[in-house]
């Protein structure tokens, strides 16, 4: 019975070598493991070496089984962050617009709440999850933003202080990330800096796509 | 004559602009032409055989849409005699895909962008690395066409005709950061808004 381990232990690299899903590969290699720990600790000709390497296999594969269960997992998002991410963040894995969403916070503003003051040297960027906001200067509405649209990657992009004030038009709900914070994330993770960048790329086109129009209104195709 | 090297934020010049590449039907033409209606992004590559380069080309083809809505005329220069051009166009999936392709077999643009060139930079250990990677990622290599030890690079060039991007990759395999140059982009387009918010 104990020299068959021998035998079963090879016959489960040789299933592992078999599949294609990393997972499955993981656990066989951890029960062949088993088996040869088991045939080399109380099997006819008892070795320390292989026992040992083969704790460290196994232990190696229990490390990576873990952290391939927790990538596996379904992500679950808000309600708020399920709406934008199908709105605005839809080009983007589910489980980074977790990340993305978690690194910022959402405020409800009222109406007539000034979310952006003119001259402010903005270190903030601002997606607008219900709501309307109006971007104005000198008493002049330059633009209306609706769901959607961000505020305030034009100085995410390049900096600079804002030329306009954004208002609440009414009970607006946003998200909204501290600058620095959201380019050390996006530093960090090259798949959501290149998604965020194309979500960037796309509000900022179609604002100054709008910005001919008298008062823009500027929100997304869906609306 | 040497031409100097572009430098990022300046114009880019005269001397570069004038000089000339071919297109894949043999056609002559500026390098003021390319710059000439929009912002252009020239992503140069190494010969046509290069591993790497394909990678290269199909992740900027990855990124095709978002250059386009941003107004950016994506341009590919090899340094291939011409008559290899039109297969490797192919080859890539370029044909009617947006992505114009031309090439400069006299190497002009190449050192007039001071791109690097080098044995080791194409079978050293990094490049050794560079070519298995991509070949890990399921490209394949092809024969060579074009200089060997010439190295890739790429030049974004917004319709003001400054530079705002220059890169030159020190190895074969060292990718073009894409996302940098749309976000030199970016930078460029927010002067364009009403406001700046």
């Amino acid at each position: 019975m104990l020299h068959s381990l021998i035998h079963l232990g090879n016959v489960l690299v040789l299933a592992s070598f078999l599949v294609r899903d990393i997972l499955w590969l993981r656990l066989l290699s951890i029960l062949a493991g088993l088996s040869f720990v088991g045939f080399f600790t109380f099997g006819p000709s008892p070795a320390r070496e292989p026992v040992a390497w083969n704790v460290v296999f196994i232990a190696l594969n229990v490390v990576q089984i873990a952290m391939l269960l927790r990538e596996r997992r379904p992500v679950v998002l808000t309600d708020d962050e399920e709406k934008l991410h199908r709105a605005v963040f839809r080009g983007l894995a589910r489980r980074a617009c977790r990340r993305l969403f978690r690194a910022g916070r959402w405020l409800t503003l009222d109406a007539g709440d000034v979310l952006v003051a003119q001259g402010e040297a903005l270190a903030r960027l601002v997606v607008l999850a219900s709501g309307t906001l109006r971007v104005e200067a000198e008493g002049r509405t330059l633009a209306e933003l609706h769901e959607g649209r961000l505020v305030g990657e034009m100085c995410f992009v390049s900096g600079g202080v804002t030329s306009a004030r954004v208002v609440a038009n009414e009970p607006t709900r946003v998200l909204e990330w501290d600058s620095a914070k959201l380019r050390e994330l996006l530093d960090r993770d090259p798949a959501l800096r290149e998604g965020f960048t194309a979500v960037i790329g796309r509000d900022l086109v179609h604002k100054l796509r709008s910005s001919s129009q008298p008062t823009s209104r500027t929100s997304l195709p869906h609306e | 004559m040497p031409v100097s090297s572009p430098v990022v934020g300046e114009p880019l010049g005269s001397a570069i602009e004038s000089l000339e590449v071919v297109d894949a039907d043999g056609h002559v033409r500026s390098l003021s032409t390319v710059f000439a209606r929009s912002d252009a992004l020239v992503l140069c590559v190494r010969q046509l055989g290069c591993v790497a380069c394909s990678e290269q080309v199909a992740l900027l083809r990855a990124r095709l849409d978002e250059l386009v809505r941003l107004d950016v005329a994506p341009w590919i220069l090899a340094c291939a005699p011409v008559v290899d051009l039109a297969p490797w166009i192919t080859r890539q999936g370029l044909d009617d895909s947006g992505i114009r392709v031309c090439t400069d077999p006299t190497l002009a643009v190449h050192r007039a962008l001071g791109l690097h060139r080098g044995f080791w930079r194409a079978w050293g250990l990094r490049a050794a690395i560079g070519f298995a990677s991509a070949f890990s990622h399921g490209f394949l290599p092809g024969r060579f066409r074009g200089d060997v030890s010439q190295q890739a690079g790429a030049l974004l060039v917004t319709r003001d005709g400054m530079v705002r991007a220059l890169v030159r990759s020190e190895h074969l395999g060292d990718h073009v950061p894409l996302v940098a140059l749309i976000e030199a982009t970016l930078r460029a387009r927010v002067s364009e808004a009403d406001f700046h918010v």
